[in-house]
């Protein structure tokens, strides 16, 4: 080490360390984003040797947001989605890590299987599921629901079906059926929160281990009911984790494709089913464009709010 | 037997090779859709002696059904040719030919091979002219019907027109025979498209006119979906049909479940199949019923839908030779006949001796085949046929009125076809 | 009297508890358990009434075994999809690690300008729908590869290995950068500025110091980043046409057909293309749940 040589400045070493990655990152995902908007001017589709375009202005949005039906209606069920697998994914996720956070035998064992249905992979776990929905006498679900007794023994749900749930009760059926609810949107529900609760669990449970138990003896001592102490005490402090949780699975279920696109292929339309069905099935290009660009910058919007949480809670 | 056949079948095809020059390192890519036809391992059987006979190497893949457009799409936009032949449906013909997706094979085809097959099937493949698959696979639609029902419910043989056939279906429940007497797959796929195709059919009409303008939402297809919808409206159609594909369809016949339903041919085996069938004997397969004021118009008083398969190439391939060899063996006469189990394209196997006794109820398939209708033959068919099944549906469904629901889907398919 | 009543309610909320977690358990284990269980079934009692059949009586592996055949069209298809989804997301997490620790440790340690809007995009980037880019990407590709086809090449990106991990890896690297920099975060500085007044450059101080202390943010990353791409469907599904580069998801999802339903070879092979993932995630376990915590909720 006779010579050493002059080090780097910080930018200069930050501007090396940094490159490749962020020239990837500008190449193969920032500039198809530009030519998505570019192309969603344009009536694109594909022909023999090549695409066919002609510049149509920003028709394809007024169609979208004035025209067509499918649109609202792709917007709605993915709000439904949203909204129910969070709602669930949370009340869930809590319930067990609270459990899971209690003293019992083979807790450490427990706690590693949890991690099984978040490892899963999507494809496999939509393809296990539409086996156990089976509508007939062979699906699982409806075996189960024999033996329990809860459905008579030559009764068999299609669980994949479109009837709409809650149908007969005035408003609320009107509402579900406006929102486009059905009983297959709702097995797809569940099927999506068993693979996900795990890392909800997961991540309210570590935050939970980081609470100092002199809280609750406190509380304890004062007498408070178990549920006064879990709305007092643990709510407020899970409040950050929750928060997380929140805006990165908003995120991740409204972009919700896989496990729709297999078990229903283009029956229901949710926003990213919709997208692929009118580029790469309908070949309309342009107007699958627009439609792209309009989810992409939805979600970056969301994706925005997190990292804006995230910054928040960091200082 | 089979082998007796397929030894048969190699001393044919052995002859037939003296035309093919083999060409060492030769290569075609093929991909076909797995579904109730030819099994994967039946496919790679034909593709195993060809590649033994012509030198050609022979490299299958299967998709399911609702992917093989898009894969077969996407392979034909690249630039670098995928595949080289891949087996078309019939409905995507317009489609494919208006873009240049596939070869015109008409300069291939032998006037002999054009004449040895009957035009309800040839039609399917031509658009603008030009013939652009050779038909591989003959589907189409069939009535089946469990003649013990209809015996104990007081009739004695299967109704002839859909008047009659309702009239047996409301004694059938009324006798509490079954519950449900009809059932179908009318979920919102294209299995949907396709029962309304002939249903519209048995009403004397078609849903498309000849110019490809929809004509659906008046006459023959009106009344096709009234009728749909006054069969669920009475009971007499299962409420699963709104959910059933055609296997689930075919499920609830087989289990005894339903007196009547339409169904594609896969469903003769599995009906008469001991193991999975509960009405082996009863059930029965027939020609579709039309209505009683359609009686005389059709030469044999059925209508059915075609669901066709022909093997095409692409036009990207750079194999073009090597791959028309493959289709053409692989839709040869002396292949169809080892496979009698599908309803073979060639009028000669057809209607030959050893057909007939192969197969009993040829006679019944060859009716039906005579009269199918087709689904509309459009450019944008997916788009097409996309709205046709949410608007069905919904009308099924009792969520809009059938004539508001047609006029609905005529308006918005008038505009994605740029009417 | 009081004492045996509180000791009443303890036991009562034991047994509450250990029913909570025999159905978490039950919950977790059962759908997995049973896709195995079916994929021990032979196809006719598959399809038999559920009420009386949950286990094989004929157990057969013929659909384990028809899988590694490689004389079977099955065997061949599956042993080619299991291939391609290892080299992918084998070379996937390499790539990553590299590209993506050098990115978080500049993130994480040195000042320079706009650093902050660079965070904040890479994590955003992580976020849009893979369905979104589908379409402009399939355009993109088939540009490239007309040219190349024009400049007589004989290498493509489509339908090849190679398109995917480029595409996988810029989805996943913005993930990468975000939990190593988490990681980083966590070690203290004055490790590398003890090592520096030694006489280390910034660059030896991160192999030597950084890099063995972050080994179980790397763990976890890289298994992150195995099961990312492991598991995604989309891409794979519009890019990858044969046994050149079709992936398991792919194979998993095109099992089957109109009118069958081949749910004896899906549980099987759905079974095995979920142990790679699960037998990773088991045994680093702690690893995981530390990266996930670092990565979600730390910045």
């Amino acid at each position: 080490m006779s010579i050493r040589r002059q080090e780097l400045s910080s930018k200069q070493l930050a501007l090396i360390l940094l490159l490749p990655s962020i020239l990837i990152i500008l190449c193969v995902v920032i500039g198809p984003l530009v030519f998505a908007f570019y192309l969603s001017f344009f009536k694109a589709e594909p022909i023999i040797g090549g695409i066919s375009t002609k510049f149509i202005g920003i028709s394809n949005y007024i169609y979208y947001f004035l025209k067509d039906p499918l649109f609202w209606s792709a917007v709605r069920v993915t709000t439904y989605f949203t909204v129910v697998s969070l709602v669930i994914e949370l009340i869930l996720g809590i319930s067990m890590a609270l459990v899971l956070n209690k003293s019992f035998i083979g807790r450490s064992f427990v706690r590693s299987i949890i991690l099984l249905p978040w490892a899963l992979p999507t494809v496999v776990n939509a393809r296990m599921w539409e086996w156990i929905y089976a509508g007939s006498s062979f699906g699982a679900l409806n075996g189960l629901m024999k033996v329990l007794h809860i459905f008579p023994a030559d009764y068999d749900k299609v669980w994949l079906g479109f009837d709409v749930p809650l149908q007969n009760i005035p408003l609320i059926g009107n509402f579900m059926e406006w929102v486009g609810a059905s009983t297959a949107l709702n097995m797809i529900i569940l099927a999506d929160t068993w693979k996900v609760t795990p890392l909800v669990t997961l991540l309210v449970l570590a935050a939970l281990q980081t609470f100092p138990d002199s809280l609750y003896e406190a509380a304890g001592i004062d007498g408070a009911s178990s549920w006064s102490q879990f709305w007092n005490i643990t709510l407020p402090l899970l409040r950050p984790v929750l928060l997380v949780v929140l805006v990165l699975r908003t995120m991740e279920l409204f972009r919700v494709f896989d496990i729709i696109y297999i078990l229903m292929q283009y029956s229901i339309r949710v926003v990213g089913v919709y997208t692929f069905e009118t580029g790469m099935k309908f070949l309309n290009f342009g107007r699958g464009s627009a439609l792209s660009f309009l989810v992409g910058l939805f979600i970056l919007g969301i994706a925005l709010i997190y990292v804006r949480v995230l910054y928040s809670e960091e200082t | 037997m089979k082998k007796f056949i397929l030894v048969l079948l190699m001393v044919g095809v052995l002859l037939v090779s003296g035309a093919f020059t083999a060409l060492a390192a030769e290569e075609i890519n093929v991909i076909y859709m797995a579904q109730a036809a030819y099994q994967p391992n039946e496919v790679r059987d034909m593709a195993d002696l060809f590649e033994e006979l012509s030198g050609i190497k022979v490299n299958l893949e299967f998709v399911r059904y609702d992917e093989q457009h898009e894969k077969v799409v996407s392979s034909a936009v690249a630039p670098i040719p995928t595949y080289d032949v891949f087996s078309l449906d019939l409905i995507w013909t317009a489609e494919f030919a208006s873009k240049g997706f596939c070869v015109a094979l008409d300069d291939y085809m032998s006037p002999a091979v054009k004449e040895d097959i009957a035009p309800a099937i040839m039609d399917a493949f031509v658009f603008d002219g030009k013939t652009w698959a050779m038909p591989f696979l003959a589907n189409f639609q069939l009535f089946f019907y469990n003649i013990d029902m209809i015996k104990k419910a007081g009739f004695d043989a299967a109704p002839k027109t859909l008047e009659e056939m309702v009239e047996q279906m409301e004694a059938i429940k009324a006798k509490g025979i079954c519950k449900y007497p009809w059932t179908d797959s009318w979920n919102q796929k294209e299995g949907l498209t396709c029962e309304y195709v002939w249903l519209t059919g048995a009403f004397g009409g078609d849903t498309f006119d000849k110019d490809a303008k929809p004509i659906f939402n008046t006459g023959p297809g009106l009344k096709a979906l009234e009728f749909m919808v006054m069969l669920l409206d009475k009971e007499l159609a299962s409420p699963k049909s709104l959910t059933n594909d055609e296997p689930a369809a075919r499920d609830d016949f087989i289990a005894g479940n339903a007196a009547f339903t339409s169904n594609w041919t896969f469903q003769y085996g599995s009906m008469n199949d001991p193991s999975i069938s509960k009405v082996v004997g009863a059930g029965k397969m027939g020609l579709l019923p039309v209505a009683k004021d359609v009686l005389g118009k059709y030469t044999y008083d059925t209508a059915s839908v075609s669901g066709f398969q022909g093997a095409a190439i692409l036009a990207n391939s750079k194999n073009k030779e090597a791959a028309w060899k493959y289709v053409r063996f692989i839709t040869s006469p002396i292949v169809q006949r080892a496979y009698l189990t599908e309803m073979p394209v060639w009028t000669s196997v057809q209607t030959s001796a050893y057909a007939k006794t192969m197969d009993p109820v040829i006679d019944i398939k060859a009716k039906e085949i005579a009269s199918v209708h087709h689904r509309p033959k459009v450019p944008p068919y997916p788009e097409v046929s996309s709205i046709l099944q949410r608007y069905i549906h919904s009308a099924l469904t009792g969520k809009m009125e059938p004539k508001a629901a047609l006029d609905k889907a005529k308006t918005e398919i008038e505009a994605v076809m740029g009417l | 009297m009081g004492i045996r009543k509180a000791r009443m309610k303890k036991y009562i909320s034991r047994i509450i508890l250990y029913v909570l977690v025999v159905l978490i358990v039950v919950w977790t284990l059962a759908p997995f358990t049973w896709l195995f269980i079916s994929g021990l079934f032979p196809y006719k009692e598959l399809i038999s009434d559920r009420t009386t059949s949950w286990f094989p009586e004929n157990p057969t592996l013929k659909n384990f075994q028809a899988m590694f055949d490689m004389s079977s069209h099955i065997g061949q298809r599956f042993m080619a999809a299991l291939r391609n989804s290892l080299i992918i997301s084998g070379s996937v997490t390499i790539i990553c690690l590299i590209f993506g620790t050098l990115a978080a440790y500049a993130l994480a340690r040195l000042k320079f300008p706009f650093k902050n809007n660079i965070v904040m995009s890479l994590i955003s980037i992580r976020m849009i729908p893979t369905v979104a880019l589908v379409i402009p990407f399939f355009i993109i590709i088939r540009t490239f590869d007309y040219y190349l086809i024009q400049a007589n090449s004989n290498f493509h990106f489509y339908d090849t290995k190679i398109n995917l991990i480029i595409l996988y890896v810029t989805f996943i690297l913005g993930f990468v950068i975000w939990i190593m920099r988490g990681f980083f975060l966590t070690i203290p500085t004055e490790l590398e500025e003890a090592a520096r007044i030694d006489g280390c450059t910034r660059t030896q101080a991160l192999i030597k110091i950084v890099l063995p202390l972050s080994a179980p943010g790397l763990v976890a990353t890289g298994i992150f980043t195995f099961l990312l791409a492991w598991d995604e469907f989309v891409l794979a599904m519009v890019f990858t046409k044969t046994t050149n580069s079709i992936t398991i998801p792919v194979y998993i999802a095109a099992l089957g057909s109109q009118y069958i339903h081949a749910f004896d070879q899906i549980a099987a092979s759905g079974f095995v293309a979920s142990l790679p993932p699960i037998i990773l995630a088991l045994i680093f376990q702690k690893f995981l749940i530390k990266g996930l915590t670092a990565g979600s909720t730390k910045g």
